[in-house]
């Protein structure tokens, strides 16, 4: 309850122009945010560039922020947002610096599956698309995931639930591929 | 609930693989935010934000009609033809460029054996790459002079996407066996073909009538005339049975890269607006025809002789039609 009053202090205090306060508010959402964007994207230098930007706009209207409203959702529904207008615009799609190396060892089913799932993914309708990685990925809790995505929380449920059989059924159907 | 679990460690384990770390985005939104305040925003009211909008409009509205009332410019005058599609070509290109060398540098690295895994990592990271590309070309509308080499991209594309399942799968037996060579020379020509086609749409530009004409001409004499295509081309009976069904594979693919070489000629010289018309009839045509040769070369894996001789005559049809686009287009040039 601390925690959350000292929350809606520092809002306050950055909805009055105070950058500090805003910065330490943003802060802990820029990694969920970058996750966000990159399960929507599959792309991390456009992820960055998503998250950038709904920074911006968050700075921008956080006087949009009603009292008593969770930062976390109201950020990543802005992400959320980004992203759509992103892959909208198809204009970012330029390389600006090298992929990172990876070394890690992994196991070749956990590789198959991760195509697999990625492939699935993509493929999906973006609406369905922002709750499966909302939820699953980055764990949110259904209101919050309802709050980001501007839906009833039956919606976001039903979503989920019909996302969450297709993206099955997708993955399935490429594992039956290749086997 | 153990299923629930499965899936949340399925999503972290696909997302993080082509996911990197991003330590350096906090300090990089933290330097934007304060450039945008040296900018001079703040964050607004929804009422002063609409305040604001409406001056913005107001300014707008008065110096755009000083400037035509000064200019003579409420009598609309017509754009110079070509212009309108300028941004759409341009953006298209860029979007082409910029997937292909992310592909390059994501398919550069090198397995030196299918016991290799440390080298999984580096498939996951290219693979993604081409889903991207993928993506990309799903979600835009190709501009006119485009349309067919975007189909033939979206061919490749899938084709590498495949051919990875292939790969990745050759490093559970951890030894080389054939179907992970082959996927893998597949890949490096896909790769090799994706190059080339990306390459022609950055160097796209727009031909005279009489230029596109005569290279359309050019295309159809070659295509039809084609030495190894004649057994397809030509209205012989073909078989395909068993033992006939390399030879077969080997003439589509002589077709096939006709095809893919009239396409790749109407995009480096592209129609010009007189002649957009013929030229979108002449791209489907050849798309048809491509699709031919693919449904022929799957009946032939198949052992699928009805689908063989039906793909073929759909080929023929399809050759017919380019063969009278082509003479459209040069007749009246």
């Amino acid at each position: 309850m601390v925690v959350h009053q000292a929350a809606m202090t520092l809002v306050d205090e950055a909805k009055g122009g105070d950058a500090a306060a805003f910065e330490i508010l943003l802060d802990p959402l820029l990694e969920p945010g970058y996750r966000l964007a990159c399960g929507m994207l599959h792309d991390h230098h456009a992820a960055e560039d998503a998250v950038q930007e709904a920074a911006l706009k968050a700075w921008r209207k956080l006087k949009q922020l009603r009292d008593g409203m969770e930062m976390r959702p109201w950020f990543l529904g802005i992400v959320a947002n980004e992203c759509r207008s992103t892959r909208r615009s198809q204009w970012w799609s330029v390389v600006k610096s090298v992929l990172p190396e990876r070394t890690t060892e992994e196991s070749t089913e956990a590789v198959l599956s991760g195509l697999e799932l990625r492939r699935a993914l993509i493929a999906m309708d973006e609406r369905k698309r922002v709750v499966l990685v909302l939820h699953w990925y980055l764990d949110l809790p259904l209101e919050e995931i309802a709050t980001a995505t501007g839906s009833s929380l039956h919606a976001v449920e039903s979503r989920l639930q019909r996302g969450t059989r297709e993206l099955r059924r997708r993955m399935e159907g490429q594992h039956a591929y290749r086997t | 609930m153990r299923i629930e679990h499965d899936l949340k460690s399925e999503f972290r384990r696909a997302l993080e693989d082509v996911t990197p770390p991003a330590p350096w985005l906090r300090a990089a939104v933290n330097k934007e935010l304060r450039n945008s305040r040296h900018r001079g925003w703040r964050p607004m009211h929804v009422g002063s934000l609409v305040a604001a909008l409406l001056v913005v409009l107001l300014i707008a509205a008065v110096v755009v009609g000083v400037n035509a009332w000064r200019n003579g410019a409420l009598n609309p005058r017509p754009l110079p033809a070509g212009e309108a599609n300028a941004i759409t070509v341009k953006a298209y290109q860029a979007m082409i460029s910029g997937d292909d060398q992310q592909f390059l540098i994501a398919n550069n690295f090198t397995c030196t054996s299918f016991d290799d895994r440390s080298c999984l990592p580096n498939v996951a990271l290219a693979d993604a790459a081409t889903l991207k590309w993928l993506e990309d070309l799903n979600r835009s509308e190709p501009p006119a002079r485009f349309v067919a080499l975007n189909a033939l991209m979206r061919r490749h594309l899938a084709l590498v996407l495949s051919d990875d399942i292939d790969f990745v799968a050759a490093f559970k037996t951890q030894v080389a066996n054939g179907k992970g060579k082959a996927a893998s020379a597949a890949i490096v020509a896909e790769m090799v073909v994706l190059e080339r086609l990306a390459g022609d749409a950055g160097a796209s530009g727009r031909g005279s009538a009489s230029a596109y004409a005569a290279d359309v001409v050019f295309q159809r004499t070659v295509m039809l005339g084609c030495g190894v295509c004649q057994p397809l081309v030509s209205q012989t009976l073909v078989s395909c049975q068993a033992d006939q069904a390399p030879i077969c594979i080997d003439d589509i693919a002589a077709v096939r890269l006709q095809l893919e070489t009239f396409i790749e000629d109407l995009v480096k010289v592209s129609a010009p607006d007189s002649l957009a018309q013929k030229d979108a009839s002449l791209q489907a045509d050849l798309v048809s025809a491509y699709k031919a040769c693919d449904a022929m070369a799957n009946a032939v894996s198949a052992g699928d002789q009805v689908g063989f001789q039906t793909g073929l005559a759909l080929l023929r049809q399809e050759l017919a039609r380019i063969d009278a686009d082509a003479t459209n287009i040069g007749g009246s040039h």
